[in-house]
């Protein structure tokens, strides 16, 4: 089973083959908690946000488009739009920036996962290349599904410095990773 | 046709708009740019695989034991038509783009084609988001319908077959509880409305249209 690809996983969940759909939990479930663990923070709640996003990915299946990025990529899309309107419905504490960041970038990769890891080694390295207060901007927004305006608020800075640091951050991540990639 | 205008403004909005981060009217008006504009929306695409990019390094942490044995029993629970099947009629027509590209009229044309790019633009921004529909009755025949769609903020667009009104739209929670969404009426060529609403769309029970000489039109949503 774990030889078959994501999309072969993928299409027979989609047609109702159990044995795919518990394969492909199997693969996925520790990184789709773990972002949705790093978006919410309550276990509890992390939970019901990962098994909701397997629930929409079975559901949404036949919409999957390999051509547009990989199952994984799609997953914690998903994953992530889901935690973050978890998140909007039960604002609570303030968030604190320099904790999403650390966690985020304090991460070793795994041995058994370190071929995959190693392009998101690469993103890391250039969230961590950036002025700090433009990675947090982009933290804030891709991982609480912040605006400019939220930001401005949060950063107390004026909207348009706001607008800039994302701006700018994310020019500067581009031109990094298309480095990297080449 | 003419250079599409609006770039600066909209380059400024696209992380943003990537991100999931925009605000209904901000969106709207980005999205109204790029469905004219090839160029920007190449950038949004980059933009839209930077945010790929990041969310992945989010670190994994394994979930309780009994994870993958619960998101099993919930599909085996939920076998049923999906959203999308319920809504390809639809999205074939077109009818969808209206809501997501800030809701103006819809009408039958050329528009709508060009209109489908943002749309799948859109999609592939908010996927994810909850996207639906319910058939709008007066009495036992069809009068048009109403689209949800669970985003920030949320949105519902109502598409009539015929115009007419005025309307009270009127939102029924799955509590009980009603929400006055204000009025329209629908003239000319007019046949459609929008409104931005604060409730979650898995909230809502029914929209009921009221109208003075007649029993309300009802669109019932079934989660």
């Amino acid at each position: 089973m774990w030889a078959l690809s994501d999309e072969s996983l993928l299409a027979g969940m989609a047609s109702g083959d159990a044995q795919a759909a518990a394969a492909l939990v199997r693969r996925y479930q520790a990184r789709v908690f773990g972002l949705a663990r790093a978006i919410v923070r309550e276990p509890g709640l992390a939970e019901e946000v990962a098994q909701e996003a397997f629930v929409r990915a079975w559901r949404h299946a036949a919409a999957y488009d390999s051509r547009r990025g990989a199952v994984s990529t799609w997953l914690l899309a998903i994953t992530r739009n889901l935690a973050i309107d978890a998140l909007r419905l039960r604002r609570e504490e303030p968030v604190d920036p320099q904790v999403l960041l650390t966690r985020l970038l304090a991460v070793e990769p795994a041995d058994e996962a370190a071929q995959a890891a190693q392009g998101e080694e690469f993103v890391r390295q250039a969230l961590r290349g950036l002025p700090l207060e433009q990675a947090r901007a982009i933290a804030l927004a891709v991982f609480y599904g912040m605006s400019g305006r939220k930001i401005a608020e949060i950063e107390g800075i004026p909207l348009g410095t706001a607008k800039t640091r994302l701006r700018r951050g994310m020019a500067r991540l581009r031109d990094q990773l298309e480095v990297s990639d080449g | 046709m003419a250079e599409p205008s609006g770039c600066g403004q909209a380059r400024e909005a696209i992380p943003e708009l990537a991100m999931g981060a925009l605000s209904g009217e901000e969106r709207a008006a980005a999205l109204g740019h790029l469905a004219d504009c090839p160029a920007c929306r190449r950038e949004l695409e980059e933009a839209t695989r930077m945010v790929d990019a990041l969310t992945s390094i989010a670190p994994a942490e394994e979930p309780p034991p009994s994870f993958e044995s619960r998101v099993l029993a919930r599909i085996a629970e939920a076998r049923r038509p999906s959203l999308l099947r319920r809504l390809t009629p639809y999205l074939a027509t077109g009818v969808v783009v209206g809501v997501l590209a800030g809701g103006f009229v819809w009408n039958a044309t050329e528009a709508d084609r060009r209109l489908a790019a943002s749309y799948r633009t859109t999609l592939e921004v908010a996927d994810g988001r909850y996207l639906t529909a319910a058939a709008l009755y007066s009495g036992r025949e069809l009068a048009g319908h109403v689209f949800g769609y669970q985003g920030s903020p949320s949105w519902l667009v109502f598409t009539m077959k015929k115009a007419g009104g005025p309307y009270q739209a009127v939102l029924v929670g799955v509590d009980g509880t009603t929400t006055d969404l204000g009025r329209f009426t629908l003239t000319g060529r007019q046949r459609s409305w929008s409104t931005t609403v604060d409730q979650p769309i898995g909230r809502i029970a029914e929209i009921h249209l009221r109208r003075a000489d007649a029993p309300d039109m009802v669109a019932g949503f079934h989660h």
